[in-house]
């Protein structure tokens, strides 16, 4: 059997969820040896980040019973996904240890840093408890703020890669 | 609140991350869509089974250490709020700001009905 046999799981699809979906794998399928590894790395960043999250929310009050812990993961999770991702992507190819470093820190660390259920329990009692205004300032900050701060995490990362790309050429017109 | 609860917990979101991870790549590799529906569905998904797990617990039929390791943990750990966010911003990066938007509008709404469903299931 051929190493390099296409993989008809990854051809068929012809969008390209990896364009967009930071937490994808394009995998051939076939290849499992793969697979251990990658499980491995999202395990172990999945299991700190929910103790991450569990001591924040035990740290940080309530004040007049907004969920400000979940609105402080869920901001800082999307911004650090987004200097992380971004990072990464100016790196290299998503291969080898760059894509170790985006599973265990992307989405295992982050993705269960931050809670999308949570989010929507918190919001639901809310409304139910007839806190109308604080609920819907609580969904308006998260959405809006996960957004704009997902931008700016990699609009910095995206700044510092050129700043340190243009002090490296530089140092070399420096030199000659 | 025990140790062993928190340990649990821990363990219990690393799962649930990698039930995520599992779950987005089958989706990822069957999909032709520019909405990120794997993340939309474990959004949904778990919101879902925290309504219920939390409606349980209201009614006392569930302790609140199930639903620390489940709700806090697993659950917690399945769902994301990041991973959501970010492919909200490739896509209108790639000029696709209505599937942005869609993308926002569709998680939230199915996600906040789904725990509302899940409370009504429990009680």
């Amino acid at each position: 059997m051929s190493e390099d046999a296409p993989d008809d799981m990854v051809e068929r699809s012809s969008g390209d969820p990896s364009n967009i979906d930071p937490d994808f794998v394009r995998r051939p399928l076939r290849r499992l040896h793969a697979h251990p590894g990658f499980i491995s790395v999202v395990l172990l960043g999945g299991i700190v980040g929910t103790l991450a999250r569990f001591a924040l929310e035990e740290l940080m009050p309530t004040p007049q019973g907004f969920p400000l812990p979940t609105l402080t993961v869920n901001l800082a999770g999307a911004f650090a996904l987004g200097i992380v991702l971004e990072a990464l992507i100016r790196r290299g190819a998503d291969q080898g240890h760059l894509l170790l470093a985006r599973l265990g820190i992307g989405t295992g660390f982050l993705g269960a840093f931050t809670t999308y259920s949570t989010f929507a329990l918190e919001s639901v009692i809310a409304i139910d408890d007839g806190h109308v205004t604080m609920a819907a300032t609580y969904v308006i900050v998260s959405v809006a703020g996960g957004v704009l701060l997902s931008f700016a995490g990699i609009w910095i990362a995206s700044v510092h890669h050129l700043r340190g790309l243009r002090a490296g050429s530089a140092d070399e017109r420096g030199s000659t | 609140m025990t140790l062993l609860v928190v340990a649990l917990m821990s363990l219990a979101g690393g799962l649930g991350a990698v039930f995520r991870f599992v779950v987005d790549g089958f989706i990822g590799s069957r999909t032709r869509m520019a909405l990120p529906v794997g993340t939309v569905l474990v959004n949904v998904l778990g919101s879902l089974v925290l309504g219920v797990v939390a409606g349980l617990v209201l009614n006392d039929r569930l302790s609140a250490a199930t639903m620390t390791i489940v709700g806090t943990g697993f659950l917690g750990g399945f769902t994301t709020f990041s991973t959501a966010s970010i492919e909200t911003v490739r896509l209108i990066h790639n000029g696709r700001a209505g599937v942005a938007l869609l993308n926002v509008i569709a998680t939230l709404v199915l996600s906040l009905g789904a725990v509302a469903g899940g409370l009504a299931l429990a009680s």
